[in-house]
């Protein structure tokens, strides 16, 4: 993945008196949507959405606190279980070995007690909040990265984030549609062959037909530039699993290491609803979501890439520190994992802390959007306020 | 489109029943529909079906390969019931019992995936026909009852000395209140109420020892309540109802109702006590339901049908359709979350409008449908369900355009498919048609029908076939 020095220039920089100048954001990106090689300023984000609520208290596990024992009385990992990887009596669930290893490598921070002020213990509520970055009483119609792309998009790019999973997500809806949603981009190659020529332009006459009618539009601008990315980045690492996780993060990391000029990428793994059977249930799930970041990971480490790449790993709440027998309901504060781009790999803010409870739940420490915050502002470049965010940012996630 | 096709459409699933409509008027097709009772008997293929909760406790006391075996077989019989269903969807005479099941599916969700027996699911399903037309408040009552729900939410662990709130939560969030309209005490205390409540030879029953007999505190009101009691706190609630109405108006009626709009549903329900049949004889004589074409993104499911109408074909073997509802994110029986679809424009994505597109191709082109999931392990079961799953006329058959033979000019065959198929024709399309089928089109040519079957195929990739 060589190139010369004049395309890079041509392409995303200009020049001043011999000194490159480049643009104040890349996600700018450049004219034919495919960065022509490695690009040092280059920042990408990797969001993985925990679905369903994941139990914070036994991934992060607070093995050092007997209260831990007394309230898990059923559920708890047992000390010898533990991956006493972490300092301050915290370590690893054991399925959580990729996390432990991308720890001690010093590429991965966790932010202790990540939530909100008066949380909603709906699914459905809790996740919409943490997708429009809202406060707990406040309804908006928009994403957060959807207001990030709005930002800073050209309008009619249809590229600026692009989701796998089957249905869009709530946080890269903006006002313009700049996301693109796709399974997997073979299949989304194999099926746009069956597709008429015809492309239409939007008109307002129904806003279904508008809606619809965009979203064709939207398939033939994007396809083009994912299938050139993937052509160029051919050589596919052997170490992912067959997990779908593992897949989806695949696919990411060809576009990337392709690449492709998308800024934000979004996918998402669970049910993580366990209120019962949660042993079982949970290995299974921090088991593929341990080796498919772990295996992504080691991709864009020997791709050189790690540090323009940030992986976020967050859920909509963690669980009620009391177990129910089996399983744990519905809780509030967990800690968000940050992976690569430079982040300090660090542990921000305190154990979770039993003696503070409200209603049986932690109390968090960290306002959600103030990770967010420090990621728009540290890493994509733009002020938070552009994407609504008016929460101070936390410091210390990057060095 | 012409009216009795849209209200065919969106009161069944495909054109079936335009006829019908035209010949019986709206008002008597809505009443004959209510009128008719529901009819789907037991399927020969679930005469052993584990259901019993000792049978069920038999099950997990085998052995690892006879365990996979069984799961596997339970797989296939609730693939046996997604396929008589949509069977049932496409070939009904009245469908609307049928699409209000599939309306109750999609609010008091249940999924196969963590319920895993196939005999609770078709109670639930069956549960669905029965009320489709019943009393909300009394279905919320059964529902509560039913085994597939209980199993669901995990009111089978919830016991007086470990509660489990699934149940109790999203009884007041997702099946009747809606989030603003209760506190978390009256999940914690809606949880000790259901306690001891789990599955039963029966449908659900209370188990003495692990319920909780002491006084609750429920929506205010405070007593040894118990789930029937529950029931009645929420529907004397000043907000019950509008949830479900909301709900309904955008099933029937528009993805985006309006305030004013789910306010006069919701007022005629509250007073109608929460009956849905004077809602339904209300919706058929309401402007604002005839007057909504174009208002609504179709689901997968009444894309499939249409398109199995219009071509002529039967609904393929369950594991044929799996691919395409997977990929839709609708699969019957199993829908995503307990929250259930979403609808509206959640139904659409690029790549889901693309695979819509190549359905289209598919069965004008007479392709075969899609691969088989699970072939290999359809080898090993009984030959009753191999003969259910998989017979002979999987994808083979050729696709029969429907349309009016008598039309020979290419306008007026133009004409007679938007009218059946578009709720609009801007002038693109109209253009694109006509460059399709030519001023010089012959009817009688041998090509004739292969030409307007072209036709067709355009129509339904277009933009505007996807909203109805």
């Amino acid at each position: 993945m060589t190139t010369s020095r004049r395309d890079f220039l041509k392409l995303v920089g200009t020049t001043t008196g011999g000194l490159l100048v480049v643009p104040k954001f890349l996600s700018a990106m450049p004219a034919s949507g495919l960065y022509p090689g490695y690009a040092a300023d280059r920042n990408v984000l990797v969001v993985i959405q925990l679905n369903g609520g994941n139990d914070g208290l036994n991934t992060f596990i607070p093995f050092g606190s007997p209260q831990y024992y007394d309230f898990r009385k059923a559920i708890a990992i047992p000390k010898a279980q533990v991956l006493q990887t972490a300092a301050g009596g915290m370590g690893w669930h054991p399925a959580m070995s990729g996390f432990a290893e991308m720890q001690q490598a010093g590429h991965l921070s966790v932010i202790q007690n990540v939530g909100y002020p008066n949380p909603s213990r709906s699914h459905f509520r809790s996740i919409e909040i943490w997708q429009t970055a809202s406060a707990a009483n406040e309804y908006l119609t928009t994403g957060w990265l959807g207001r990030y792309l709005d930002a800073t998009c050209a309008p009619d790019n249809t590229l600026g984030a692009l989701n796998l999973d089957n249905i869009d997500n709530p946080s890269l809806i903006g006002a313009d549609s700049h996301a693109l949603t796709m399974q997997d981009p073979q299949r989304f190659e194999r099926l746009l062959k069956g597709l008429n020529e015809r492309r239409e332009d939007a008109s307002n006459e129904n806003p279904n037909l508008d809606f619809v009618r965009k979203l064709m539009i939207g398939s033939f601008e994007g396809s083009d530039q994912i299938a050139k990315a993937l052509e160029k980045s051919e050589e596919v690492v052997p170490t992912y699993s067959r997990h779908p996780l593992a897949q989806n993060l695949q696919w990411m990391a060809r576009m990337i290491k392709g690449g492709l000029a998308t800024p934000v990428y979004y996918t998402g793994l669970g049910s993580f609803d366990t209120h019962s059977n949660q042993l079982g249930k949970q290995k299974a799930l921090l088991t593929e979501l341990s080796a498919s970041v772990k295996a992504f990971y080691d991709d864009m480490l020997a791709a050189n890439l790690l540090d323009q790449v940030t992986v976020m790993v967050f859920s909509e709440f963690g669980r009620r520190v009391k177990d129910n027998g089996s399983g744990t309901d519905h809780g509030t504060a967990a800690p968000v994992f940050v992976i690569g781009g430079r982040n300090a790999g660090k542990t921000v803010g305190s154990n979770p802390d039993f003696d503070t409870l409200i209603q049986g739940d932690l109390k968090h420490q960290y306002d959600f959007r103030s990770v967010y915050a420090s990621i728009l502002q540290e890493k994509l470049g733009v002020d938070p306020v552009k994407a609504g965010i008016k929460q101070e940012m936390l410091r210390g996630i990057f060095s | 489109m012409k009216e009795s096709f849209f209200l065919s459409q969106r009161l069944g699933f495909t054109n079936a029943q335009a006829a019908t409509i035209e010949r019986l008027g709206l008002r008597n097709f809505v009443s004959q529909s209510l009128a008719t009772p529901p009819t789907l008997p037991e399927p020969d293929f679930l005469a052993d079906a584990p259901r019993t909760p000792n049978e069920l406790r038999a099950i997990r006391q085998m052995s690892q390969e006879d365990k996979k075996q069984a799961a596997v077989a339970e797989r296939l019989r609730t693939a046996g019931v997604v396929q008589l269903w949509l069977e049932k969807m496409a070939t009904d005479e009245f469908p609307l019992r049928e699409k209000m099941a599939l309306f109750w599916h999609g609010h008091f969700v249940s999924s196969v995936q963590k319920v895993k027996i196939s005999y609770s699911m078709w109670g639930q399903n069956q549960l669905f026909r029965e009320m489709a037309f019943g009393n909300y408040r009394e279905l919320t009552r059964r529902i509560l009852h039913d085994n597939a729900m209980l199993a669901y939410l995990d009111n089978t662990q919830n016991r007086a000395d470990k509660l489990n709130e699934n149940l109790s939560r999203e009884l007041l969030e997702l099946f009747t209140l809606g989030v603003g309209n209760y506190s978390e005490t009256d999940i914690k205390e809606g949880a000790r109420a259901l306690a001891g409540l789990s599955i039963g030879e029966q449908g659900g029953q209370y188990y003495r020892r692990w319920e909780d007999n002491n006084p609750k505190t429920y929506l205010d009101q405070t007593g040894n309540w118990k789930a029937d009691d529950m029931v009645d706190h929420i529907f004397a609630h000043p907000k019950a109802g509008e949830l479900l109405m909301t709900k309904f108006l955008k099933f029937f009626v528009t993805d985006s109702p309006s305030a004013s709009l789910i306010g006069d549903y919701t007022a005629a329900f509250r007073k109608a006590d929460f009956e849905m049949k004077p809602i339904l004889e209300k919706m058929g004589q309401d402007n604002r339901f005839l007057q909504s074409q174009g208002m609504k993104i179709k689901d997968p499911v009444t894309f499939l049908l249409q398109l199995l109408y219009e071509f002529q074909l039967d609904v393929p073997p369950a594991p044929y359709i799996r691919s395409y509802s997977n990929g839709q994110g609708m699969e019957l029986l199993n829908p995503p979350n307990v929250k259930g679809w979403d609808g509206g424009r959640s139904w659409l994505s690029s790549q889901k409008l693309l695979q819509r597109v190549g359905v289209v191709s598919l069965l004008a082109n007479g392709k075969c449908f899609g691969k088989m999931k699970g072939g290999r392990k359809m080898a090993n079961q009984p030959e009753e369900m191999q003969a259910m799953l998989r017979p002979e006329r999987e994808g083979r058959q050729k696709p029969e355009l429907r349309r009016d033979k008598s039309l020979t000019k290419n306008k007026a065959i133009i004409q007679e498919l938007t009218d059946r198929h578009v709720f609009a024709v801007n002038a693109d399309l109209q253009s694109a048609c006509e460059q399709l089928l030519k001023y010089d089109f012959d009817a009688s040519s041998s090509t004739a029908q292969q030409s307007v079957t072209r036709l067709a195929e355009h129509i339904m990739k277009s933009p505007e076939f996807q909203i109805y």
